[in-house]
This record gives structure tokens, C-alpha cells and sequence, in this order.
């Protein structure tokens, strides 16, 4: 490719990317809506969001988006003014409307276009328009007539409720002459402004416009100076124009502005150069403060008291800027990947030179060490942080689903979303998006029965299914569960031995038969449907959940539903470590689960052969696993080793080590593809001494532990049960 | 074409150039593992280290020796002769690390692995004229194991087919079985 | 290249120079151009009873031209607007503009 053609490239990219954010924004307006029909702010978001699809595809000239989304846009915009209402046909092409956007936005690039595509632009298109123009009201007659006619529109009349004590602010809008092009219409902001209270008056400037051999039709000279009558305050009627402040010079004048504000006005309006200009304007004003008013006089001399409120008082488009949104910049995700490499290296680094200041005994070297480690821990957290971001925006994702595909189903469902702000890597975000999608679908398809037989149970019709996120002990939480039928244990046990999945006389218990539907082979063709199917299955959610280094449980009880719990590791780059040392290999726990030290208890050092057992602390009784011992590590171990007591769910475990060695900034390096597939692992890190030390995985760790030992001892004995993660309830 | 003496088409996925013809030459690395001398073909091979310290992991068949630091990057280092079921390398004066490249699972990524081995010798030039038939008796290591007999210095030497001996799926799903269930050693002997 | 799908059409039912298509700024150029022309033939009346869409670039194409034909001491009658082109001038409070016979004709 040539350099242009990357360039491009990597725009389109980054125009499809914003684009794909802004069908999201429109999709959850829209459903909001739905839900409340009077909520002016979704209504407005879906416009902005359709706006900026529009404008964006028109500077990149993908003229197929450009053209539909104007229809889809315009509908929302008499929405927005008022002058249509939501009703389900208006709801349904809407949503119709946000899939063909997306559709044509997905041809964008191909070399040929899908003529349904096409078609489906054409109609639905028309569709949109055709419902517009039969809702508005009969707009053939102008502002004044439209006032006397009454009733015909109820925003008018809202307008014309409004006491006139409310205030009359004055709006001085000079449009940039890009406007037109960059997609923005004074009309439309205008006929908003009309939402918010009574335009009194409107005096069109029209002086920049050239004659017709001189025109630029494409460019803008309009002006504009507003009376609005209006209860509403600054930053709403300035909120009216946010979208064009890059394109426009905007004055907003309250209705307490002294004539030196209006002065001020005149002068960057009309400076004294342009004498002519000055008369029309003042002459306009006079006309919009009506018979009544007092003439606005030029006033000479110079009024400096008055000219200390200007901050206050004036608005320009930049100091507008900067205010309280929130900033974003659009980041590469390789280049922000290699940033984290780099503070990766600058870890084992800056531990190597910890090091070598402790070797050389140099106090001044082991302070600048040492301030130098703070530094790379927080530019750690910070690069770390990027890549973080919150899963709300994955969950809202489903809404749409669970809307249709409950429609489809002919069930009555509610999606209830909580810790939607719970942060997780952006990578780990997008790996389990399918697999959530998938137990959601799962839910909607064979958890939650029909409305005829939930009131039959004695359960309210509507169904219930509910997304959890949270963070707990260094991990992130997800939870799907749903107030359906449960798990069947009896027939999922029956299944698995149908199917050779498991001996005839094993002796499970609940949660052990529960993970058998996430064996391969499980589902079969009666329950892979169309809708949760599709060659999906819980095996490979399973797999993926397990391929992030999480895990996955299932929890049920018949008749009223069932959680599926997903643990997944807060990061897969660098963690806060703990170092520990068993048979001359280091270890690294991760810190978070750590809760305690202690010396290694009486009772452990009791019998020299035991691999795990209990212990008391403090009067509550734990079980601890001796690493060195079930990680046969040879040779005679340590004397005085070391109890490391860790948080696994809501209970805790002791660990026995050889050596405690304190926190480590641990940068967690793959073991290698060969190891993927073991247990109690999760990555290697390098000292700064340049040794290999291993990263347990705590949870994994004590699954192993829990599944090596029962099958040693041959049943299923109370030490082998009790030393296994105890699995917290779903909250 | 294939003559009598052509070389058995190699098992797994292929190892470098295996579409010579007959005029060609190719580069070996000879070494040895205990008494025996082996040979691998060059192109796989990235570097040749001596001895390394490695991290050994837990719970792992004989094979893998453990984890060795390569510059930054973590790397599985293998006993090669434990894996070819010859006794395990003994740690000596001469005892190598040879760093290898082998396709990943699923076609990604190739993955650099290091091989334990007894001693280097040297790098030398065969046709491949002469690379002969694997015999199907008669070799001290499983034939699948081999991918030619070439002859050196007059000897007949068994070149081993490290698309084999370390197809990645192969291992992930032989260490992980071991982990798991400490009877699957048996496994191990079998496999 | 002319792209659109605005009828440009000569010579209406009532003799004098009409307008059709949408006089929005997908289309202004073309529609400015017809208009440009029509003025050097010595229009002084346009109609717009066909016109079926308008916005801010119709009306400056609008108030252009009889920026043009007032250029030359004469004026442009803007003539039976249709609906939408009333209720654009309407919002600009430009009403003025459009010659004063209030009949509405919407397009056939």
C-alpha cells in the first residue's frame, strides 16, 4: 500500500471505530426511550449519536451513510422539536434504521455494494421520511400563524404557557462560513430552540450573503439575533448549540444584561468601520425588542465598572470549550500494548538495580533505587489503568438482545444490569463478551419459562435476568443469573452418562454435576436452537473463560433460577507480587490475596508426610497445603519455614513455604504455549537477579491441590473436600 | 519423484525446506545425546548456548527440564534425551542449550524452545542425495522420532524430526495429563 | 455532472421560470447554477409552488439571487412558495421576502 493509502486506512479505521461507539450510544437511547418516552436527554443522545455518524461519514465522502442516516437523523429531529411523537412504528423503523447503518457501515471499503443493502436503504429510507412528513403538523404557514392556530402543536403551546416573568434572553449567533458543509443547519438549532420557550423574535441577518455569481452555495453567511422567552437557564439554552460552537460565534445575553453588554455586542457585531452594519443591527434590535421597549441608544463613553462583568457575561465558543466533559483521545491499541512492554522491563530493572544497590551496600544508590522503583510503580498503574475499562458498556450491549430475542420467544423478560462501573482490561473485556452473550442467550432460551407457566409456579410473569460485575480479592466477578427453572441435576446427570461423559457409579455432588454441561459432547442438536446455538456451546465458554486464567461456576436451585459465576485475574500484565521461595524456586503470590505471615503452626510440622490438612488460628479452624511437599519438591526442607495465609473466595487457605521474601513488582511473562494446559500457573516472571520465578495461581492452585488428593486417597475424604476453594455464594 | 532411497515425507507439520531436489545442499548440526551422535537440520536453529541456569516447574513429566531466561523473554527448556526416551542428560562440562524455533499450536506464532543436550559438535554439509531411508528396526529411538539417515564422517546418523519430537500440541496435552494425575506417568512411558 | 433528482424544469403551467427538486445544499449548486442562468435571460419571477424541500443554503441561494437581479435595478419576485419553502423562510422570520399571495399550492 501506498503511504497515502495507509494513511487512510488507519483514518477509515479509526472513523469505523467512533462510528460502531455511536450506533451503541444510539441503540441504548433508543431502548431508553422506549422505556420513557419523556425523556428529552435520550432522545437527544440518539440524535447526536446519529448526527455524528452523518457528519463524520460525509467528510470521509461515504455517501451511501451519509444518505440514509440524514432520514434517520431528520426523524429525530422532529422528535427532538416536538413535533413528532414516539410511537412503536416510529420506535421500530428507528431501530431497523440503527441496523441498516450498521450494515452500511460495514460495506464501507468493499469493493462491491449488496444491492439488498441498497434496496433496504431506498425503502426503509422512504419509510422514515413518509412518517415524518404525515406526523407534522401542517407547517405551511409561518411562525406567527402557527402561534394562532393552537392545539395543532404541543410544544407551541408549552411555549406560550411559559410566564413572561420567566425572562427574555437575547441570542446573537453569527454562523462560521464551514457550517453548511460540516453538516450543520442553523434551522435545525433553531427550530429547537423553540422546544425551550417562545422565540419572541428572529432577525435573520443576511448581509454577508453575495450575489449569486459570488456564492458559494455550500458555504454559510447567515446570521442570527433571537429573542427567546424561556425559564430555562445559561448552560440549556448554550447546550442548544453545542455542536456547532466549532462553526459559529455565539453571544448569549441574559434578560438582566445592561445596554453595555449590548454595546459590546454591537461593537464585535458591527464595528465602527461598517457603519451600515451597525444601523440594520440596531435597527433589527429595535424591531425584536418590540413597539414597547425603550430605543437602544449608542452610548460613546466608556463605562469601566460595567466592563469588569464581561467574564461573566460574554460566551465565546472557547472559553465554552475545556468545560466539564470529559476528554478523549483516540490511542492505538499496539502502540499503548508496547508502552506496557517497556514498563515491564523498567520493573525488572529497576529491581535489578535494588539489587545491585544491596549488594554494593551503598545506602545514596539504595535511596535512588528505591525512589526510582515508586516512580515505574506508578507509571505502572497508570499505563495499566488505560487499558482498564469499565464492562457497563459491554452489558448494555444485551439489552437489544434480550428485547428481541425475548420478543421472538414470546417471554416476558427484564434485563437488570448492575456494577456496570467495574473496570477490567479492555482486552479481557472484548474476550468475554461472546461468552456472556452466550449464557445470556442461554438463560432467555431454556432458564426462563414462558409467562403462562411462571404464573403457573406461582411466579410474576415477567422474567428476570440479572448481570453482576464486582471486584473481589484481586479478581473481577462477572454473574449471569436469571429467576428460571434451575438446573435439572437428575437429568444432566442422566445426559452425561448417556453420553460415556462420566462412570455409571460416580458419586458427584451438586456442583460437580452442574460442571458437567460445560464437558465437550454435552449439548447436543435438540438443544443447540438457532438462537443460543450456532456451534457456540458451554464448552468453549468454558474454554475461553479458562484461557483468561479464570474460572467459571455454576450454582442453582430447582424451580428458581440459576447463577453462573465467572472469576476472571484483574490484569495479564504486572501485578503487585508477594515473594516466596520452596525448594530453591521463587514463587509469586499474587499480593492482594495475601492476608497474612506467620510462622508455620505446631500442628503442620506434626506429621513430616502430610501434603495438607487443618490448622487452628485464633480459634477458627483453616486448611493449609504445604507447597514444597505437594510440588515434591526434593531435598530436606527448610527449618524454619513459613505459613502464608491467602484469600480464596470468602475463605482462606494457609500456603507453607520454605522463605518469605516480601513485595515484588511482578511483570507476568508467559510460560510458553507447551503449558498451557496446566493448573496452579499463572506465568513466569524474571528476578532482578534474572531468575525464572513462578506465578501460582491461587484459585487454580487449590482446585488441583482439591482434585489431586481426593483421587489419591480413592474417595472423597473431609480433608480432600475442605482444602478446596470453598465457592462464595453469588451475591 | 520418489526413488527407494528418497527420505520418508516428514511427520507433523513440515521442518524447513523439505522440497530440495537432489542437487541441493543441506546444513546439520550434529550432537549427542549420551554415547549416541544425532544430527538436526540448521534452519531450525537459532542459537546454541552452554549450560543455563533453569527454574524447574512442578508436577512435570522427565522431559521438561523447566524455564530458562533468554534475554527477557521466558523459554521452555527440554531435555532432549529424556524425551527421546534415552536416560536423562547428566549436567557436564559440555552440556548445551540449543535454541529452537517450532510451529505453534494451530498454525500461530512459532515458539522458541530450548533443548538440553549432552554436546555440540559440529555444523556440516550433506547432500541430500545422500540422506538415506529410515530403517524400520534397529534404531535406539522411536523411528517416528527420525526423519532421514544421513551419512557423516561414515556413519550412518539419524536426523531427528523436531516437528515431532516437539509438536507443541503433542506436549501441551502430555504435561498437562501428567499434572493432573500422577498414574499418567505411565502415560508418559507409552506416549 | 449534474446529480440529482431535481427536475430542472423550463417554461411551467404559468409561463414563468419554476423551480423543482429540493432546493437543500445537496443540490444547491446545480439548482444555483439554473438559477444563474435563468437571471441572465432576464427572469425577474420565479416560481416555487415545486419546490419540495428547503434549508438555510436554499435561502441563501434565494436571497442571492435577488441580491443579483437587484444588482441590475430591477427586483426578483419569489412566487408562490410552496409549503416547506414557507416554513423555512417562516423560521427566519424572511417571509417578507416571498411575494405576498398567501394561496398555498402544495406540489401536485
Amino acid at each position: 500500500m501506498s503511504q497515502d493509502e495507509d494513511i487512510l486506512a488507519v483514518a477509515r479505521e479509526g472513523f469505523l471505530d467512533e462510528a460502531r461507539d455511536m450506533l451503541r450510544q444510539f441503540e441504548q437511547a433508543l431502548l431508553t426511550m422506549e422505556q420513557d418516552p419523556s425523556d428529552a436527554e435520550a432522545v437527544n443522545s440518539a440524535f447526536r449519536a446519529a448526527h455524528t455518524v452523518k457528519g463524520t461519514a460525509g467528510l470521509f465522502g461515504f455517501d451511501a451513510v451519509v444518505r440514509f442516516t440524514h432520514e434517520v437523523e431528520s426523524l429525530l429531529e422532529s422528535m427532538r422539536s416536538g413535533e413528532l411523537a414516539l410511537s412503536d412504528e416510529a420506535m421500530a423503523l428507528l431501530l431497523q434504521g440503527r441496523d441498516q447503518m450498521e450494515r452500511l457501515l460495514a460495506e464501507i471499503g468493499l469493493d462491491a455494494q449488496d444491492p439488498d443493502v441498497a434496496q433496504t436503504s431506498l425503502t426503509l429510507g422512504e419509510a422514515l421520511r413518509a412518517l415524518r412528513e404525515r406526523g407534522a403538523p401542517a407547517l405551511g404557514q409561518g411562525l406567527a400563524s402557527a402561534a394562532l392556530s393552537g392545539g395543532a402543536d404541543p410544544s407551541r403551546l408549552v411555549a406560550e404557557s411559559v410566564p413572561a416573568a420567566g425572562g427574555v434572553w437575547h441570542i446573537s449567533l453569527r454562523m462560521g462560513i464551514d457550517a453548511l458543509r460540516n453538516g450543520l443547519d442553523p434551522l435545525s438549532f433553531i427550530r429547537y430552540l423553540s422546544t425551550l420557550g417562545e422565540v419572541r423574535g428572529i432577525h435573520t441577518v443576511t448581509d454577508a450573503i453575495p450575489d449569486l455569481a459570488a456564492l458559494d452555495p455550500e458555504s454559510c453567511f447567515l446570521g442570527f439575533e433571537i429573542r427567546l422567552a424561556t425559564e430555562a437557564d445559561r448552560a440549556t439554552i448554550e447546550g442548544v448549540f453545542e455542536f456547532m460552537l466549532d462553526d459559529c460565534s455565539l453571544t448569549v445575553l441574559a434578560p438582566d444584561a445592561a445596554s453595555a453588554d449590548y454595546e459590546r455586542l454591537l461593537d464585535a457585531r458591527a464595528p465602527d468601520t461598517q457603519p451600515e452594519a451597525r444601523e440594520h443591527l440596531l435597527a433589527a434590535w429595535q424591531s425584536l425588542a418590540g413597539p414597547g421597549a425603550a430605543p437602544f441608544i449608542e452610548r460613546r463613553e466608556d463605562v469601566p465598572e460595567r466592563r469588569a462583568n464581561e467574564p461573566e457575561r460574554r460566551s465565546g465558543a472557547k472559553e465554552r470549550r475545556g468545560g466539564d466533559e470529559t476528554r478523549f483521545i483516540r490511542v492505538r491499541a499496539d502502540k499503548l500494548d508496547h508502552l506496557i512492554d517497556l514498563i515491564g522491563e523498567l520493573v525488572i530493572a529497576s529491581s535489578g538495580a535494588q539489587m545491585v544497590a544491596r549488594t554494593e551496600q551503598s545506602p545514596t544508590f539504595g535511596e535512588a533505587a528505591q525512589r526510582i522503583s515508586d516512580l515505574v510503580q506508578e507509571a505502572r498503574d497508570g499505563a495499566l489503568g488505560l487499558r482498564m475499562m469499565p464492562i457497563g458498556e459491554t452489558f448494555s450491549r444485551f439489552q437489544r438482545v434480550v428485547r428481541d430475542v425475548s420478543k421472538q420467544l414470546e417471554k416476558d423478560v427484564e434485563l437488570a444490569i448492575s456494577g456496570g462501573d467495574t473496570e477490567m482490561d479492555k482486552q479481557m473485556v472484548e474476550t468475554i463478551a461472546d461468552p456472556l452473550m452466550h449464557l445470556v442467550r442461554n438463560s432467555l432460551d431454556h432458564g426462563l419459562e414462558g409467562p403462562a407457566e411462571r404464573l403457573a409456579a406461582g411466579k410474576p410473569a415477567q422474567g428476570r435476568i440479572c448481570l453482576n460485575a464486582y471486584h473481589e480479592s484481586g479478581s473481577v466477578v462477572l454473574e449471569v443469573s436469571d429467576d428460571g427453572r434451575g438446573l435439572n441435576r437428575d437429568r444432566i446427570l442422566a445426559k452425561a452418562m448417556e453420553r460415556g461423559l462420566i462412570e455409571p457409579d460416580a458419586d458427584l455432588d451438586d456442583e460437580q454435576v452442574y460442571q458437567l454441561i460445560f464437558m465437550p459432547g454435552f449439548s447436543t442438536a435438540e438443544q443447540v436452537t438457532n438462537l443460543s446455538g450456532r456451534g457456540v456451546g458451554m464448552d468453549v465458554v468454558k474454554r475461553n473463560v479458562e484461557g483468561l486464567r479464570g474460572q467459571i461456576r455454576v450454582s442453582s436451585r430447582p424451580g428458581q433460577g440459576a447463577t453462573i459465576q465467572i472469576r476472571l485475574p484483574l490484569t495479564l500484565a504486572i501485578i503487585d507480587g508477594f515473594l516466596t521461595s520452596v525448594g530453591g524456586v521463587s514463587y509469586v503470590l499474587p499480593l492482594e490475596l495475601v492476608a497474612e505471615c506467620l510462622e508455620v503452626p505446631a500442628e503442620c510440622q506434626s506429621q513430616p508426610d502430610r501434603v495438607a490438612g487443618h490448622f487452628d488460628l485464633r480459634g477458627e479452624v483453616l486448611p493449609y497445603l504445604d507447597i514444597g511437599r505437594f510440588y515434591r519438591h526434593s531435598g530436606t526442607p527448610a527449618a524454619r519455614r513459613s505459613l502464608v495465609l491467602v484469600r480464596d473466595g470468602s475463605t482462606r487457605v494457609g500456603l507453607i513455604v520454605d522463605r518469605l521474601h516480601g513485595e515484588h513488582q511482578t511483570v507476568i511473562k508467559p510460560l510458553g504455549q507447551v503449558f498451557q494446559d496446566i493448573k496452579g500457573l499463572a506465568g513466569s516472571t524474571i528476578l532482578g537477579s534474572g531468575e525464572v520465578a513462578l506465578i501460582l495461581d491461587v484459585p487454580a492452585l487449590l482446585d488441583l491441590a482439591t482434585t489431586r488428593l481426593s483421587s489419591a486417597a480413592g474417595s472423597r475424604g473431609q480433608a480432600a473436600r475442605t482444602v478446596a476453594g470453598v465457592h462464595s455464594e453469588p451475591r | 519423484m520418489q526413488t527407494p532411497n528418497a527420505p520418508i515425507a516428514a511427520r507433523g507439520v513440515p521442518q524447513g525446506e523439505d522440497i530440495a531436489s537432489a542437487g541441493d545442499i543441506v546444513q546439520f548440526l550434529r550432537l549427542s545425546l549420551g554415547s549416541e551422535k544425532y544430527a538436526v537440520q540448521i534452519n531450525a536453529v537459532r542459537e546454541i548456548l552452554q549450560m543455563v541456569p533453569t527454574t524447574p516447574l512442578p508436577l512435570m513429566p522427565p522431559f521438561v527440564r523447566g524455564v530458562m531466561n533468554l534475554r527477557g523473554a521466558v523459554v521452555p527448556v527440554v531435555d532432549l534425551g529424556a524425551r527421546l526416551d534415552l536416560p536423562a542428560t547428566d549436567v557436564g562440562r559440555r552440556t548445551c542449550v540449543v535454541i529452537v524455533d517450532v510451529p505453534g499450536i494451530d498454525e500461530r506464532r512459532p515458539q522458541t524452545l530450548g533443548l538440553l543436550v549432552d554436546a555440540v559438535y559440529e555444523v556440516f554439509d550433506a547432500p541430500v542425495a545422500d540422506q538415506e531411508a529410515v530403517p524400520r528396526l534397529g534404531t535406539r529411538i522411536d523411528p517416528g522420532f527420525i526423519r532421514s539417515m544421513v551419512r557423516i564422517r561414515g556413519e550412518s546418523t539419524a536426523e531427528l524430526n523436531l516437528s515431532a519430537i516437539l509438536d507443541q500440541q503433542l506436549l501441551a496435552r502430555l504435561i498437562a495429563c501428567h499434572a493432573t494425575d500422577p498414574l499418567s506417568e505411565a502415560l508418559t512411558a507409552l506416549a | 455532472m449534474i446529480m440529482s433528482d431535481s427536475v430542472i424544469d423550463v417554461g411551467g403551467a404559468s409561463g414563468g421560470w419554476r423551480l423543482s427538486g429540493e432546493l437543500t445544499i445537496q443540490h444547491a449548486a446545480t439548482q444555483g447554477e439554473q438559477l444563474r442562468q435563468w437571471i441572465d435571460a432576464g427572469m425577474m419571477s420565479v416560481d416555487l409552488s415545486a419546490v419540495e424541500a428547503c434549508d438555510s443554503s436554499g435561502v441563501q441561494l434565494l436571497v442571492a439571487a435577488r441580491r443579483s437581479v437587484a444588482a441590475r435595478g430591477q427586483s426578483l419576485e419569489l412566487r408562490d412558495a410552496s409549503a416547506p419553502v414557507r416554513d423555512v423562510f417562516g423560521r427566519f422570520a424572511l417571509t417578507g421576502l416571498l411575494s405576498s399571495d398567501v394561496v398555498t399550492r402544495e406540489h401536485p
